[in-house]
C-alpha cells in the first residue's frame, strides 16, 4: 500500500487524469481535489445509481468496473500541462489513395478549425490509414491524442501498426491490461479508459462508434466530452452512423466526411437471403451446404455467424460433417479467442463459427461470409453491415459471397440490404462523375 | 438487464413471485447458475481443530496437530465452503472491489450457522474479526459484519493495532504464521467478557494464526471458552 501511494505521487500520472483516492489516506500537496458525488451524481460517469455502504456512505454502481467510487473517497486531478518532447514526424511511408488523400487532408484542416467531424466510410475504405495524416498533424503541434474504440480486439490490432507508424511513446490502455498507467502524448484505448481521463485531450478519434458497448450509452458519450479539453475536438469513424450522429450535422455541430468506395475501388460485395422454414439448430438449410461445398472447391475461408452462444456447438457439429476443412467455435467469453483468429490467419483453420463478437477487425483475403438465423434481434442492421463488410476487403478478391439464412424477413435484414446498396449506387455515381 | 455479480454474464431470468413462494433465498438471483455450483460445501469428516475435510470422523489434521502440541486449545473451528477458486473471486469482488452488494449472498446461511452455534455451545457473546482504521476508510465496510445475525449478542471487543505492515492477504503462509499479535482490546467493552463462552467469526479461516491471536487476547481477557466460525475454510 506504501509503495502504491508513493507511485501515485509522479505528477505525470495525474496529468488530465482522474484519480480515485481514500479519504484516510494524506492529499499530496498542488493537486486539485473533486468531490466525487455531486447531488448524489457520480462525478466520473455522470450517473445517479448507487449502492449503500454502512453508516450512510454510498458507491457508484454505473462505472464499479473502473474501480469503486465511494463516499469515503477523493478525485484527484492536475490539469494537462501538454508538456511532451517535440515529435519528429511519423514514420509511416505508406501511400494514400486520391479519395483517402482528400478525407485525409480534409480532417487536418477542419481539425486546426477545431470541428468536431465524421468519416463515414464503407468497411474496407481505410479509415486507419486516413487518420494518419491528421494524427501527425496533431502530434508535431504538441497535442495530447487518443484513439479509442470500444471493442479490446480493435486495440489490440491497431496498437502495433499505430505504434510503428508513431515514433512516440504510446500507452495503450484497456480493462484486463497489468502494465501500470504512465503519461504519454498519445493514448490508444478502449472507449471505457475515457472514464478515466479528465479534460486530457486535444484530439479524440473514436474507431467503430457505432460498436458495442459504444453505441445507445450515455455513459461512455458523456466521458468522451469529459476526457477531451474544453477546447479539444471529437474525429468519429464508422461505416453505419447512428441517425442521432447524423442529426448533429444537420444541427451543424459536426462535419461529415463520406467515402462510399473502398481503397481497391470495388463495390461492396451486395448480401444474399435465403429464406428456408428448417430448423438450422437442427441441421443445416440447404444454401449454406451449397454454398459450403463451392467455398471448398475454390480452397477459400468463411465465417460463419450464429445468434448465441449456445447455438455454437450444434452448428459446428453438423458443419463438420460438411466439409473436410478443419475450423473451431469462438466466443466472447472464450480465452483463446485471439490465438484462435490467428489461426484463421495463419491457415492452420478454414474456419470458424462464432457470435456477433468477429463482426469488425477480421481481415483475410478470399473470406467468404455466411449468417445462420439473420433473422434474429441479436443481429442488427449495423451489425450485418459489417459481416457483410468482411468480404472482398483485399485488391485480389475484391468479390465474395455473403449469404444470410433466415426463417423470415426483418426490418434489420431490409436495412443492412439497402445500406449496402446506397453506398454501391453513391459510389458509381462518383466513379462516374469523376470520368 | 441484470449481470451476474461475478461472472458478468447476462442474466434473463427476474425474480418473481413463485421465487419467494418456493422459498428461493432472493439474494441468489444477483448470480448466475454456473457462479452459484461453483461453490463447494464443505461436507464433513471435518477435523476437530479446523473443520476441514478429514479422511476419518474424530481426527485432527497435520496443522492442528502442531497446535495440540504447543498446548494451545483447539478452536473447533466450523466453515459453510471451501476456499476454491470461484471462493476467491468471490472474495476479491466482495472484498478487494469492495461490491457490498455482495455481501447479501452468504447473509443467511451464515446467520443460521451462527444461530446454531450459539444454541449448541451456550455462546455468550459473538465477536467478529476487526479490520484496521485506514483499511475500513478505503473499503467502508468490515467484511465479516453482514454475516453477523441481528443479537443483541455481538460486541465489537477487538481493535487492529497501528502498524505498517502488509496487509495479510499480501503476506506468505509462512510471514503469516509467524506474523505478531495484530490484535489489541477494547477496554470498554471487554469486561463484560470474563467468565464468558465467546465465539469468533472470521470471512476466510487460510491460517490459524489470525484466529488463534485472536483467542489468545479473548483469554486474556478472562473469557472461558473461545470458539469460531468462517464462511470459507
Amino acid at each position: 500500500m506504501e509503495g502504491i501511494k508513493r507511485e501515485r505521487m509522479n505528477d505525470g500520472i495525474l496529468y488530465g487524469r482522474l484519480l480515485t483516492w481514500p479519504k484516510v489516506w494524506p492529499v499530496p500537496k498542488g493537486v486539485t481535489v473533486i468531490e466525487p458525488f455531486k447531488n448524489g451524481r457520480c462525478f466520473r460517469c455522470g450517473q445517479n445509481e448507487h449502492s449503500p455502504l454502512p453508516n450512510g456512505h454510498y458507491f457508484c454502481l454505473a462505472c464499479l468496473n473502473l474501480g469503486r467510487i465511494s463516499t469515503h473517497d477523493l478525485l484527484l486531478t492536475l490539469p494537462e500541462p501538454n508538456v511532451f518532447e517535440s515529435f519528429p514526424g511519423m514514420s509511416w511511408k505508406g501511400h494514400l489513395t486520391t479519395d483517402q488523400g482528400e478525407v485525409g487532408q480534409a480532417l487536418v484542416n477542419y481539425y486546426r478549425k477545431k470541428k468536431d467531424q465524421l468519416v463515414w466510410a464503407v468497411t474496407g475504405a481505410g479509415k486507419t490509414e486516413m487518420l494518419f495524416l491528421l494524427i501527425n498533424d496533431a502530434l508535431r503541434n504538441g497535442d495530447r491524442v487518443a484513439l479509442l474504440s470500444p471493442r479490446v480486439d480493435v486495440v489490440l490490432e491497431l496498437a502495433p501498426r499505430l505504434k510503428a507508424a508513431f515514433p512516440v511513446f504510446t500507452q495503450v490502455l484497456y480493462g484486463a491490461q497489468e502494465a501500470p498507467y504512465q503519461y504519454s502524448q498519445f493514448v490508444i484505448g478502449t472507449t471505457h479508459q475515457a472514464l478515466r481521463f479528465y479534460r486530457a485531450f486535444d484530439l479524440i478519434a473514436v474507431d467503430e462508434v457505432d460498436a458495442f458497448p459504444f453505441r445507445n450509452n450515455p455513459i461512455l458519450e458523456r466521458a468522451l466530452k469529459q476526457a477531451k479539453k474544453e477546447t479539444g475536438s471529437t474525429v468519429y469513424l464508422s461505416a453505419t452512423p447512428s441517425k442521432k450522429l447524423l442529426r448533429q450535422e444537420r444541427r451543424g455541430k459536426l462535419i461529415v466526411h463520406e467515402l462510399p468506395a473502398r481503397f481497391h475501388g470495388h463495390l461492396l460485395p451486395e448480401i444474399q437471403v435465403f429464406y428456408e422454414g428448417s430448423n438450422w439448430q437442427l441441421g443445416p438449410p440447404k444454401a449454406l451446404a451449397e454454398a459450403i461445398l463451392r467455398w471448398e472447391q475454390a480452397g477459400l475461408p468463411f465465417l460463419l455467424f450464429v445468434p448465441h452462444v449456445d447455438d455454437l456447438e450444434g452448428v459446428f457439429d453438423y458443419v463438420q460433417k460438411l466439409t473436410k476443412y478443419s475450423g473451431t467455435t469462438v466466443h466472447a467469453r472464450d480465452k483463446d479467442r485471439l490465438s484462435k483468429v490467428s489461426r484463421l490467419r495463419g491457415h492452420n483453420y478454414q474456419y470458424l463459427i462464432t457470435t456477433t463478437i468477429l463482426e469488425r477487425g477480421v481481415t483475410l483475403p478470399g473470406l467468404q461470409v455466411a449468417v445462420l438465423g439473420a433473422d434474429s434481434p441479436v443481429f442488427s442492421a449495423s451489425a450485418l453491415v459489417q459481416i457483410a463488410g468482411r468480404v472482398g476487403r483485399s485488391q485480389e478478391s475484391a468479390e465474395g459471397d455473403v449469404i444470410f439464412l433466415a426463417k423470415s424477413p426483418t426490418w434489420a435484414i431490409f436495412q443492412a440490404k439497402r445500406a449496402i446498396k446506397k453506398r454501391n449506387r453513391l459510389a458509381q455515381k462518383r466513379r462516374t462523375s469523376k470520368k | 438487464m441484470k449481470k451476474c455479480l461475478i461472472c458478468d454474464k447476462k442474466l434473463y431470468e427476474e425474480p418473481t413471485m413463485i421465487h419467494t413462494l418456493w422459498g428461493i433465498d432472493l439474494a441468489e438471483s444477483d448470480y448466475c447458475l454456473d457462479c452459484l455450483m461453483a461453490f463447494e460445501p464443505l461436507i464433513g469428516p471435518n477435523c476437530l481443530g479446523c473443520g476441514r475435510k478429514v479422511k476419518e470422523e474424530g481426527k485432527v489434521c497435520g496443522d492442528c496437530g502442531y497446535w495440540k502440541k504447543k498446548q494451545v486449545t483447539l478452536l473447533k473451528h466450523q466453515a459453510l465452503y471451501v476456499y476454491n477458486e470461484q471462493m476467491k473471486a468471490y472474495m476479491a469482488k466482495y472484498k478487494f472491489i469492495g461490491d457490498y452488494r455482495m455481501a447479501r449472498l452468504f447473509q443467511k446461511r451464515m446467520h443460521e450457522m451462527i444461530r446454531q452455534i450459539i444454541k449448541k455451545e451456550k455462546i455468550d457473546y459473538v465477536v467478529p474479526i476487526p479490520v484496521s482504521k485506514t483499511r475500513y476508510g478505503t473499503r467502508g465496510f468490515n467484511q465479516v459484519v453482514p454475516y453477523l445475525p441481528p443479537t443483541p449478542k455481538v460486541i465489537e471487543a477487538l481493535k487492529v493495532r497501528k502498524n505498517k505492515g502488509k496487509d495479510q492477504s499480501e503476506k506468505s503462509r509462512q510471514a503469516r504464521l509467524h506474523a505478531k499479535q495484530p490484535f489489541i482490546l477494547d477496554q470498554e467493552k471487554v469486561k463484560r467478557l470474563k467468565g464468558k463462552r465467546v465465539l469468533l467469526v472470521d470471512d476466510v479461516y487460510t491460517t490459524e494464526r489470525t484466529l488463534y491471536h485472536a483467542q489468545a487476547r479473548l483469554l486474556e481477557a478472562g473469557a472461558t471458552f473461545v470458539t469460531s466460525c468462517s464462511l470459507a475454510r
